[in-house]
């Protein structure tokens, strides 16, 4: 197993750099840089810009270097080891100001996801602050996910074409075919009209700059469901309809017609047994969370105006503003491929057919 | 004769909505103790089901419409079919006093749980015992049913097993407990030859340790040959002919079990005589047929007679051994 996990992280490698290059390919293909953007967006306001001052920043972010030199460049920045950047876009290979050439050895760093054109501060600082709350909303919309559509989807394969089965089935597709945009402003609309609490947001006003306390806590908690149920509808439909699949594929199969013959009780016997084994495709799902952090229902976050990383994403690739978007998008991906690693592991885990394939 | 079973007019259908399949209907059989009985018959007949019906195992569509299921027990008789399916009761029975094994090794074992801890369950079920216990004696089983290394294939999973090896397992499973009836339903078809002659072998040996019944249903009538003390012979949901295992192969009454052995290599009587298919084919479930079920492909079969009526009862030929046929009931001398 041990053997297998390594092979796979080896494997890992030349794909996190194949996606690398794409991110960064992908970033740098609309015509101009964030700085021409920059410009007219300063010039139609009427301000103008000396051309100094713009020949400066270009030198600042290396945006007139050749394509394959920004990637380089860019690439050691992200790695936690490489060359570390002497000032402001030097390295090893650049005089110093002095004109004395210094030399430094490649070795661990700090990752460096550079800066910010658009905020004017360090990309680590903008996705940091809102990575917390990101984890907390996806990791409740999972478990909330999974508390549903689990025991919902058994349901529905013991009770095939009953009402129930066939109530949840209805309930399943609304929620599948409702744009998740569309729930939350009807969330919105209800939590507002009938709850009272605010539109929109993690927060109360009063609480969106204040210190951690029991009171911002409780605060959270209340307006938490309104994102979860939003974001999480189309997940649990989709997974009821896994799982029931799953388990009715299982439910007829010689082994649990050997198990019930032992003498077990009905309840024990279905999740000791067809249960177990049906869970099993759903745990390669779980790596599918881990990007969506990032990610995650960006649309839904910018109409609930959630403090997640989602809009902050979107608007990075809007305004090209190249070391946010490219870091981020490398998360991304860098998380999708560490995600189905690690459901891949759990999967070898607790599949022992897979185990034994590994092995053979 | 002392019987561990006796069924009586036993009728399960299941309710589907093209119609109403009548899998067995109107079965009477009686397992005697510590004996083998093999149930034979097309595919199709309803042997399976009766076997299910006695583990009262049939699910929706399905149900047991009529008749009784009698299981002799030390404690007194008790009717199976008037115990709620999964109640306590009768999941005290499964298991413990009568053990089920299935047609299908590859597929009859978990895939995730190992061959060890699956054996050790059912002793845990029906025996007061630790944890520790159960394990040794699931290792015990394994060795007494010719696993090797028992200890070693008890933390393996079934995947890891060979054909032979995975029906041993399962029948350690179902004889961990000591049942007096096993009820094994093809328990070979799937294996070869060889393999096939040692799970038999094995069977005939514990059954004798045990002094168990066994029901054993198969297709085979040379495993009916090499196991069998008594036979019932179905028919399309019921028993045409029962008999002991000389009688059937040596003055079988019944024109559907002549058909069987003339369909059968090796095993027929006048040795020259060639092998034949049946005529026709198994009637359509559905459908309902007045007089005998067999008359749509009977040689023998007498219109105004054989198609016409209720569907015969069993007769007695003479002491053991039964019939349905109409006809040879009139002239039993034919026979
Ligand atoms: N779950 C089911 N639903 C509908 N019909 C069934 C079901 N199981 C068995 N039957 C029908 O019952 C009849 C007897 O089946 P079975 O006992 O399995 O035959 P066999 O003698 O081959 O074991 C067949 O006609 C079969 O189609
Ligand atoms: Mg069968």
């Amino acid at each position: 197993m041990i053997h297998l996990i390594l092979k796979r992280l080896l494997w890992m490698m030349p794909t996190l750099l194949a996606i690398s290059f794409i991110s960064f390919a992908l970033i740098q293909l609309p015509p101009g840089d964030y700085l021409t953007s920059y410009i007219t967006a300063l010039e139609e306001t009427g301000e103008s810009v000396a051309e100094e001052q713009v020949e400066a920043l270009r030198q600042r972010y290396n945006l007139d270097e050749p394509f394959f030199i920004q990637y380089g460049k860019w690439l050691n920045n992200l790695l936690p080891f490489g060359f570390t950047r002497q000032d402001s876009g030097s390295y090893l290979w650049m005089y110093s100001e002095g004109g004395v050439r210094s030399f430094n050895w490649p070795g661990f760093k700090w990752p460096d996801f550079g800066m910010s054109f658009e905020w004017n501060r360090q990309v680590v600082e903008l996705i940091g602050e809102r990575i917390f709350l990101t984890v907390v909303i996806s990791i409740v919309t999972l478990l909330f996910t999974w508390a549903l559509a689990i025991p919902i989807g058994i349901y529905s394969a013991v009770r095939q074409y009953s009402i129930g089965d066939y109530a949840f089935s209805v309930l399943g597709f609304i929620g599948l075919a409702t744009p998740n945009f569309l729930l939350a402003l009807i969330f919105m609309y209800i939590g507002y009209s009938v709850f009272g609490v605010s539109a929109g947001g993690l927060f109360s006003p009063e609480y969106v700059e204040a210190e951690w306390s029991v009171a911002k806590f409780a605060d959270l908690i209340a307006h938490l469901w309104i994102p979860v149920i939003v974001i999480g509808t189309s997940g649990t439909a989709g997974l009821i309809r896994v799982m029931r699949g799953n388990l009715l594929d299982e439910l007829p199969k010689q082994y649990v017609m050997t198990a019930r013959a032992k003498g077990l009780s009905p309840w024990t016997l279905l999740v000791r047994y067809p249960v177990r084994v049906a869970l099993n495709p759903l745990i390669s799902t779980i790596g599918w969370v881990l990007p969506g952090i990032v990610s995650g229902s960006v649309i839904v976050a910018v109409v609930l105006g959630l403090p997640t990383t989602g809009p902050l994403l979107l608007r990075a690739l809007q305004n090209q503003d190249m070391y946010l978007a490219g870091s981020m998008v490398m998360l991304l991906s860098f998380l999708t491929v560490i995600g189905t690693l690690l459901s891949d592991i759990l999967l070898l885990w607790l599949d022992p057919r897979i185990r034994y394939e590994g092995k053979a | 004769m002392d019987s561990i079973l006796t069924i009586e007019n036993l009728h399960t259908q299941f309710f589907l909505d093209e119609g109403t399949v009548r899998a067995v209907d109107g079965v009477n059989l009686q397992i005697p103790r510590g004996k083998t009985l093999c149930v034979v018959g097309e595919s199709g007949c309803g042997k399976s089901i009766t076997a299910f019906s006695i583990l009262q195992m049939i699910s929706r569509p399905g149900r047991i419409t009529d008749g009784s299921i009698v299981l002799h027990r030390e404690e007194g008789d008790i009717e199976l079919t008037q115990l709620p399916p999964d109640g306590k009761q009768m999941r005290r029975i499964r298991g413990a006093e009568v053990a089920m094994i299935f047609q299908e090794p590859m597929t009859s074992l978990s895939p995730v749980h190992t061959v060890g801890s699956q054996i050790a369950e059912a002793v845990r079920l029906h025996m007061r015992v630790d944890k520790r216990e159960a394990r040794a004696r699931a290792v015990h089983i394994m060795e007494r049913v010719g696993m090797p290394d028992p200890e070693g294939r008890y933390a393996q999973y079934p995947h890891e097993m060979s054909g032979g090896l995975r029906q041993r397992a399962v029948i350690a499973m179902a004889l961990s407990c000591r049942p007096q009836l096993l009820i094994a339903d093809e328990p070979t078809t799937a294996l070869d030859v060889t393999i096939q002659a040692q799970i038999l072998a094995l069977m005939r040996e514990l059954q004798a340790e045990l002094d168990m019944a066994i029901l054993l249903i198969t297709h085979d009538l040379g495993v009916v040959a090499q196991m069998a003390d008594e036979v019932a012979v179905m028919y399309w949901g019921r028993v045409v002919e029962y008999g002991s295992v000389e009688r059937i192969f040596s003055a079988p009454q019944h024109p559907y079990t002549e058909a069987l052995l003339r369909s059968l290599p090796g095993l027929h009587i006048e040795r020259k005589s060639q092998l034949q298919a049946i005529r026709g084919s198994v009637p359509d479930p559905f459908q309902r047929l007045d007089g005998c079920a067999f008359h749509t492909r009977c040689d023998e079969c007498e219109p105004g007679l054989c198609d016409t009526g209720q569907r015969p009862l069993l007769h007695a030929i003479e002491t053991g051994h039964l019939s349905a046929c109409l006809r040879r009931k009139e002239r039993p001398s034919d026979g």
